[in-house]
Order: structure tokens, then sequence, then C-alpha cells
């Protein structure tokens, strides 16, 4: 009974770091239609230069907005120096070049951080707490809030001011966003900026429990790819839930069956998903897709 | 228009050529440069040049490895360039970075058979190592490889420690604090599944039983699945088997879990930044590593001297402190000037007198006994490190 209880918190405190990267993921695609594979390289630009930012000495309320901001401006350049120029390609390419992209940041970060990992302090330390015989660690209760934070004001963002609007009518169709006054160009650098500060806030919650490496951000990156994809690839409450029941899946089925397979489960039930929902558990079929 | 267009393009092309002319002209000046100085460097002075081949990532992913034995590539050339010849022969040491990338290694390793080098250390990773095994093999060269390989050829030298050998002073631990169930986790990746079937050898043979064996992935967020498993077996110690930052993971989850068996670790936690992961949660976590990182600590000895004349020697130079990679390299230098110091300066009398000559060498990471087919360095280098205030810390044996 213990460790059902402990498969389930570890399962959630898991689930809510891949419910953060796939609200990053859902973010870009609502807007440019891009899947954005260095998603997760942008959680490792925050993370680290937070770590960064703590070691020069600045206090933690201080660095976690400066990490946010640079990471954004970063996704901001990257948008206009490797996105914008070839905007007018097929999605696929614009893909690929983010999976470049994805290289190139990892790369670069081993240059700055080296392969050590680095620690970051959470914000409020306390011990863990113990809950029916299962520990939680406090630092998971505030990604939890964390990711409900963020829920409320996407939705806010997206759905009751001009900008959000703005930015899922030019996803939804350019040409007449543009008739109607919408500057599309700067709509994708709004949403690649946006989704790396997304990025990096999630890094920087993630780092007090597992730690910051320059390659922290393939694997969670991946596995807030499949989040997006259970959950339904344009839905963010949805990408949430599919994050939540990936990391409960895996949690359970390396308790009960083997950690060895635990990663292959998970897969499978991905696979299943798109055999039998290949637009995710939670979207609603969109006239436009034929 | 057009005509302008085509213009534009040959203006371009000749640009283009230009610049290449200019890239092969300066490339060529340069080559010429330094066979010039090389021939008269030999006329002057009549000295004995005795070349040896160091193949090291100096770049690329490998290059955290790569990086501390370059240093010492650069120390020791240092050392011998002061030092002023060995009997009247120089020892040139050719480094030559393969950017963590087997086939520029294998390229490197022709290059230098090419050059004519008497002997060759490397390279930084296993894999590498394997790719140039075969051309060491057939040039019949000396090869003095510096991460963990098996191999009968006689002509292959092992410098580092074999997973077995490891291993063993885990063992001895177990075997002293009578521990006799232990659990044990593993990376999935290549570090970290050699390790379990090296243990339930020896294990077995000191009455030593696995009774959980759980695996994960080295960037994995959390562990405390695995650890919940274990836990449900009851085990009186539990051996982890992973590169950072798993391996500092698993142990802040095993400190949240509550668990108060002792926790072992491999020799890739033995580095600065596992201490930094674990810091001030760090009893009853034991990590196996070199005795170089607690030279100071040792007590008085042969080998205690050895350590600390490296250690202080490195870092007199570069300010940090040489990890087990360095010292890898290092063994292998000090040994091939043990065979110039004996006047040996070919391919074959290096070879022969590694083979027949030297026997037992006191190497920094471990004795090496250059008689028996070689396993590596023996364990006496390799010692149970605790930490203490974020610093390794030395226990007696």
């Amino acid at each position: 009974m213990d460790s059902m209880v402990q498969y389930l918190v570890t399962g959630l405190t898991v689930g809510s770091i891949y419910a953060l990267m796939a609200i990053g993921f859902v973010a870009i695609y609502n807007i440019t239609g891009i899947l954005n594979f260095a998603q997760g390289e942008f959680a490792m630009i925050g993370a680290l230069s937070c770590v960064s930012f703590v070691n020069w000495g600045l206090p933690m309320v201080a660095a976690i907005p400066a990490a946010v901001m640079l990471t954004a401006l970063i996704g901001f350049i990257i948008e206009r120096t490797a996105i914008f120029p070839v905007r007018n390609r097929s999605v696929i390419t614009l893909i690929v070049i983010t999976i470049g992209l994805s290289t190139f940041i990892k790369g670069i970060g081993l240059i700055i951080w080296g392969t050590s990992p680095h620690t970051l302090q959470p914000v409020v330390k306390a011990e863990p707490i113990k809950l029916f015989g299962a520990v939680i660690n406090p630092q998971s209760l505030f990604i939890f809030l964390t990711v409900l934070v963020l829920l409320v004001i996407l939705y806010v963002f997206f759905d009751k001011t001009f900008i959000g609007s703005a930015l899922k009518a030019s996803e939804k169709n350019p040409r007449a966003a543009s008739l109607m006054g919408i500057n599309t160009s700067s709509m994708s650098a709004l949403s690649f900026t946006l989704a790396a500060a997304l990025g990096a806030i999630a890094g920087i919650m993630i780092a007090p429990l597992t730690d910051a490496t320059y390659e922290m951000g393939f694997l969670i990156g991946l596995k807030g790819f499949v989040a997006m994809v259970i959950g339904g690839v344009n839905n963010i409450p949805g990408a949430v839930v599919g994050g939540l029941l990936l990391g409960v899946i895996e949690s359970f089925s390396g308790g009960l069956i083997s950690t060895f397979y635990s990663d292959a489960i998970a897969f499978g039930i991905l696979l299943l998903i798109l055999f039998f929902k290949p637009t995710g558990l939670f979207s609603k079929a969109a006239g436009e897709r034929v | 228009m057009r005509v302008i267009g085509f213009m534009k393009k040959t203006v371009k092309k000749r640009l283009w050529f230009t610049l290449l002319a200019a890239v092969f002209l300066f490339g060529m000046a340069g080559c010429g440069g330094q066979g010039a100085t090389q021939t008269s460097g030999g006329s002057n002075n009549k000295e004995k040049i005795v070349k040896i081949g160091v193949i090291i990532a100096e770049t690329g992913p490998a290059s955290t490895l790569g990086h501390t034995q370059v240093n010492t590539v650069k120390l020791m050339q240092k050392q011998l360039d002061q030092q002023g010849g060995i009997n009247g022969t120089k020892v040139q040491l050719i480094m030559q970075d393969y950017e963590t990338n087997d086939t520029k290694a294998v390229i490197a390793m022709d290059k230098l058979i090419s050059q004519g080098v008497a002997a060759v250390i490397g390279a930084t990773q296993t894999s590498t190592t394997m790719a140039i095994l075969p051309k060491a093999v057939q040039a019949n060269i000396p090869l003095l490889t510096i991460a963990p390989v098996t191999t009968d050829k006689e002509n292959v030298y092992a410098l580092a420690h074999s997973s077995t050998t490891v291993i063993s002073p885990i063992v001895e631990y177990l075997v002293k604090h009578n521990i006799k169930k232990v659990a044990w986790m593993n990376a999935r990746d290549a570090f970290g599944v050699i390790g379990l079937p090296a243990f339930k050898e020896l294990a077995k043979q000191n009455g030593i039983e696995v009774v959980a064996h759980e695996e994960f992935d080295a960037t994995a967020s959390d562990m405390t699945v695995q650890l919940t498993n274990i836990r449900k077996a009851n085990p009186e110690a539990l051996i982890v088997w992973s590169r950072t930052p798993g391996a500092g993971i698993v142990a802040r989850n095993f400190k949240s879990l509550g668990f108060t068996i002792p926790m072992l670790q491999s020799t890739a936690a033995a580095n600065k930044g596992f201490i930094e992961q674990v810091q001030g949660n760090s009893d009853n976590i034991f990590v196996v590593g070199s005795k170089l990182s607690v030279a100071d600590q040792l007590p008085e000895s042969d080998q205690k001297k050895r350590l600390l004349a490296f250690r202080d020697l490195y870092a007199k130079e570069y300010g940090e402190e040489p990890d087990l990679f360095a010292a890898h390299v290092y063994d292998g230098i000090q040994l091939l000037i043990e065979a110039v110091k004996a006047g040996k300066t070919t391919a074959n009398d290096i070879r022969n007198f590694l083979n027949n000559e030297i026997g037992e060498y006191p190497a920094v990471a471990g004795t090496l006994d250059l008689t028996k087919p070689l396993n590596g360095p023996k364990a006496d280098g390799l010692t149970v490190l605790r930490i203490e205030n974020n610093q390794w810390k030395y226990q007696q044996q």
C-alpha cells in the first residue's frame, strides 16, 4: 500500500515536469504550427543561467526573472536568425531546423557550463513531507503550483487579450490575419520568445529536483513532446493532463512491472493513442484537418 | 541584367579562387617552415629524437575527459624540454586531437605511424581505443591504452583499471562490514551496464547475494520508483553504477526516502560534480575513487610521495588538481621515459623492454604488473572514499 502511494506521488511529480515542458511545446505549436524540438534546450539555458546568476551573487528573486528574460531574449534571437529567414518553407523544414538548433544550443551549453551537474537551491527550503507512508518533495508542490498558475495566465492571455487572439489567428489563417492588420511575422518571434520563457521557467523549477546539466533538455523535451501528443497537440490543459498521465504510467509500470521496460511501456501507450485517437485524448477533431 | 548577373557571378567565383589559393599558399608555407626547423634542429644537435604519439579528445563531447590529459601532455613535454634530453635522446610527444570522432582517431594513428613514432598513448574513450588498436597491432607499435579495454595483444598495455579491479574495493568493503545482501542500481548506458557482471562474479566468491537490480536513465529526473522497489527486497547496502547527474539524483532520492543502509558509488561519481550534488547530505555515501584525490591524507609511503609528486606538479602549473584520466596519460609517458632511460628508442626495443624487462611498475593509478597478461593497474591505487565538509576523505582500510 505504501509503495502504491509512493508510485502515485512520484508519477505526479515527474508528470508535472513533463506537463511544464508540454505547455511550452503547445504554445509554439498553437501559433506557428512548428514542433519546437529545442524546447528542452530552453529549459537547460534557463536552469543553468539561473545557477550562474546565483553564483555571481544575485539573490534568488532576482536571478529567476533575469534567467527567464535572458532565455526569452535568446528565443527571440533564434527565431530572427534561424526561423524567420526561412519562414516560407514547409513546416517540416522548420521542424528539422529546430532539431539542429537543439544540438547547437546543447553544444554551446557544454562549452559554457561543462559536463558536471550544477545544483540550484530551491526557493523555499523544507524537509520532505510524509503522507500515507509516501515521501513528497516540497519542490514538486511548487512545480504543481507553477503549472496551475501558467494554465490560468495562458488561458487569459490566449483567450482574453487582443495580442493572444492575434497570435492564435496568425496560426489558423495567416493570410486572413494579415488582412485584418495583424503583423504575422512578428507573431512568430513573439511565440518563440514566449516559448523560451516558458521553457526557462520549467528548467528553473525542475533544477532543484534533478540538478541542471547541458544535456538535461533532451529527455524532458522528448517526454514533454509525448505528453503533448497524448493530450492533444493544440490544447494546453490537455497537454498538462497528458504530462501527468505519462508520469503516472511510467511510475506504475516501473513499480509494478519492471523499470527495465518503463520507457517501452510509456511509448507503447503513445503508439496506441496515435492508432486509436490520432488527435490526442482531449483534442476536438478540427475541420481543417483532412 | 543577365550580363550584369553573369559578371557578378564570375567576380564572385574569382574572389573564391583567390581566397582558396591564399589559404593553400599559407598552408604550404606553414608546412615548409615546420619541416625546415625540424631538419636543421636535427643536424645541429646530432640528437636522437624518440617520437611518441598521443591521441586525445581535445575537442568534442569527450573533451571533458580529455582536457586534463591534454594538460598532462603539455606539462610533460615542458618538463622533458627543461631536462634537455635523456642520455642524449630527445623525447618528443606528438599530440593528436581526434575531436571525439573515432574515424579521425584512425587517421591520426596512420599519420603517427608514417611519422615513425616509437609508441602511441591513447585514446580518451574505449570505443576509440578499440578503433585504433588493430592499426597498432598491424604496425607492431606499443600501444598504451588510457581507457578501460581488455585485450590479449602482446603490444597493447592497459593503463586504466578494468571493471573487476574497480569493483574489488567495494567487495572488500562489503566483506569487512559483513554485508551479505546488496541491491544494485545502474544507469542504462555503456558505463552503467558493465558493472554488474563483474560484480556478480566477485560477489559470488565472497558469498554476497544481489537481492534486487534496477535500472534508470542517467539523465532521468527521479529514481524514487526504483528505490521503492529496492526497499521491498530489504538489502543491507546499495551499490550504484552511474555517471552524474543520475548518480547524485539517486543519492538525493535515497536520502529523502529515509534509507539508513550504506550507499556505494562507482568511479564515475568520484568527481567535484557529485560532491556538489550531495552537499550537506553525504553521510553513509561512499565512492570508489583514486587515491590521487586524497594523496595528502594517505599514510607515509612511496605511493604517497609518487602521487603527491604528480599532483603538486600539475597543480602548480594549472591551479587545479589532476584526475584519474590525467594519471593514466602521466603513467604512460613515465613508462616510456623509463624505456628511453634504459636506452630503448625503437618500437621493437620498447616493446621487448615493456614485455620482458620492466616487470612490476609503480604507476600513479596503481601497481602495473607487465609480466602477466595485462588487466590494467591493480586496485592498490583505488580506495573507498567518504565525503566530509564537501571534501573527499580517506578512510583507513
